[in-house]
């Protein structure tokens, strides 16, 4: 009888530690399983910001590139300088119609080439004369990149060339 | 004596016998039956496992199968954002470049075009993919394609002023087939002309629709011309759907150009709605309709045309108010920039696509070109 119990007891603490076993291995691939899918997902986070930087700071250098050829800032005769040229009237134009506040038309279609940037026209030589912001999105509390293109500005009424720079200041989320 | 005690003991043994005997049958039940238990515990472990065993292997099964569909998903997915990708920097482009020829080529996939008349919006899909927006481009596409490759086309749009580029899309199985029976038709010959010199896209002077079969999608070009007889001047109508042509007569000028402006009809073959008709301006407009085949879209990209137009316009309009008030009040320049602004500029504010305005738009641009190689040759500040 006692030999029994003994067998019974044996098998049955047997039986626990078996299920013990069973438990803790479920629990340590669950636990392997959370570690590996919490590991990459932040790996895949990083490259999608990675990726996202990487095309903020393209769509920055396009819109600068995009900026220089636009036919509404273009000079009427295009030289075959590689520096770009701009018609001085076609930028002052351009900055008050898009800097309308009664009018967002012009500012919401432009807003489709220039998105969240900043576009300042300056005149530096021979005279430097004030800034000319053709487009401004006003995003604040985002980081910026900058580039500049340098331009020919012709004045056909005062028949005067003056060089200056186009500055595409790019906002994003960084 | 003896023999009742002798009857004693042997009563007794084999009561002991017995006794043993059962003893030992209980224990060999016991034994059994213990067996037995034993016996199907291990049955129902083994089954138990087993089960276990399948129910593990089951879920291990479909989350593998669910990783391999995810992943075949997602690449499906990635391919199409890549192709939509290509073809939104080839279609964009195109917008800064007109009369530019490409093809881009992917996997065979339905390619549909949308244009929104509500919000004057154009966006493009491939497969179920998310739709691209473009909400600057101007594009005459099908509504729906299935293809491998696409061939993309553009011309500028000007009227006077250049107000952008619009751009074709078109597929290698579709051809334009310029409807020409008496062969005298001299619209017919310009059309053809002017597709041979500037783009690939497959025409031919139609003979029988039947001939060119290869072709999934044919568009039949037709012209109301005064040199064809009436009967000759388009195709069977219950037979053929086609694009009728009908260039205008400008007041100015005795001679009609096709690439000036006019209307163009939407036949549908077996329809029993009238045939649609809108107006057309210069070449890029005219092609336009011919690209989209279809009255709901050119008329939707148009509006989105003379919208930008009107940006262009009174950036134009400013440009000159500038420039005249820093003209000495005397000047010619000044007069004419200032003759130029109250006549022409002032009279195309806000198109709509109606005979009225396209007949005005063209007038006014003509006007506008004029005045600008006048500008130009007193050394004035030219228009554009």
């Amino acid at each position: 009888m006692i030999y029994h119990n003994q067998k019974n007891n044996k098998s049955r603490i047997r039986g626990q530690v078996q299920l013990g076993e069973t438990t803790a291995v479920i629990i340590i691939v669950i636990i392997l399983l959370i570690i590996g899918i919490v590991f990459w997902n932040k790996i895949s986070g990083s490259n999608v910001r990675g990726i996202q930087t990487q095309s903020q700071e393209l769509q920055v250098i396009d819109i600068a590139n995009s900026v220089s050829e636009l036919t509404e800032l273009k000079c009427s005769e295009e030289g075959t300088s590689p520096v770009k040229c701009l018609d001085w009237y076609k930028i002052l134009a351009m900055a008050e119609v898009i800097n309308n506040t009664d009018n967002k038309t012009a500012f919401m279609f432009y807003n489709n080439y220039f998105k969240n940037s900043k576009i300042t026209v300056v005149s530096i030589y021979p005279e430097e004369k004030e800034n000319i912001t053709l487009y401004d999105a006003h995003l604040a509390n985002a980081t910026s990149l900058l580039i500049s293109i340098p331009v020919h500005i012709e004045d056909y009424l005062k028949k005067e060339t003056s060089y200056g720079l186009i500055i595409v200041e790019g906002y994003y989320n960084g | 004596m003896k023999n009742v005690e002798d009857t004693n003991s042997q009563d007794i043994l084999s009561e002991k016998k017995s006794y043993i005997k059962s003893i030992t049958n209980s224990k060999f039940l016991m034994t059994l039956i213990r067996h037995n238990k034993h016996n199907r515990k291990g049955v129902v472990d083994v089954q138990f496992n087993w089960i276990f065993v399948m129910i593990a292997g089951f879920v291990i099964f479909l989350f593998i199968i669910s990783i391999a569909l995810s992943q075949k998903h997602n690449a499906e997915n990635q391919m199409s954002i890549d192709v939509m990708n290509q073809i939104t920097t080839l279609l964009n482009g195109k917008q800064q470049t007109p009369n530019m020829y490409s093809e881009i080529s992917f996997t065979r996939a339905d390619v549909v075009f949308t244009c929104d008349p509500s919000f004057n919006l154009f966006s493009f899909k491939i497969a179920n993919a998310q739709p691209i927006m473009l909400p600057v481009d101007m594009i005459f596409a099908p509504k729906q394609v299935n293809t491998n490759k696409l061939l993309v086309w553009s011309q500028p749009f000007t009227l006077g002023f250049p107000v952008g580029v619009f751009t074709y899309v078109t597929t290698p199985d579709a051809i334009i087939l310029i409807y020409n029976k008496s062969a005298t038709s001299t619209y017919a010959n310009e059309l053809f002309t002017d597709l041979n010199i500037t783009s690939n896209i497959s025409h031919e002077y139609m003979t029988d629709e039947n001939d060119y079969s290869n072709f999934a999608r044919r568009t039949i070009v037709c012209f109301n011309d005064d040199a064809n007889p009436p009967s000759n001047s388009c195709p069977i109508a219950q037979n053929y759907d086609y694009i009728k042509i009908s260039p205008a007569a400008p007041a100015s000028s005795s001679v009609t150009s096709l690439f000036d402006y006019g209307t163009v009809t939407f036949h549908k073959k077996g329809s029993t709605n009238a045939d649609k008709s809108s107006p057309y301006i210069t070449k890029a407009g005219l092609y336009g309709a011919i690209f989209s085949n279809s009255n709901d879209f050119y008329k939707c990209q148009m509006s989105r045309a003379l919208t930008q137009f009107e940006i262009k316009r009174e950036l134009m309009q400013t440009r000159m108010i500038l420039i005249q008030n820093d003209l000495p009040d005397e000047s010619d320049c000044r007069v004419t920039i200032n003759e130029t602004l109250e006549s022409e500029i002032m009279s195309m504010q806000n198109p709509v696509l109606s005979p009225i305005d396209i007949t005005n738009l063209y007038t006014q641009s003509n006007q506008l070109d004029i005045k600008n190689t006048y500008l130009a040759l007193y050394s004035c500040p030219k228009l554009y």
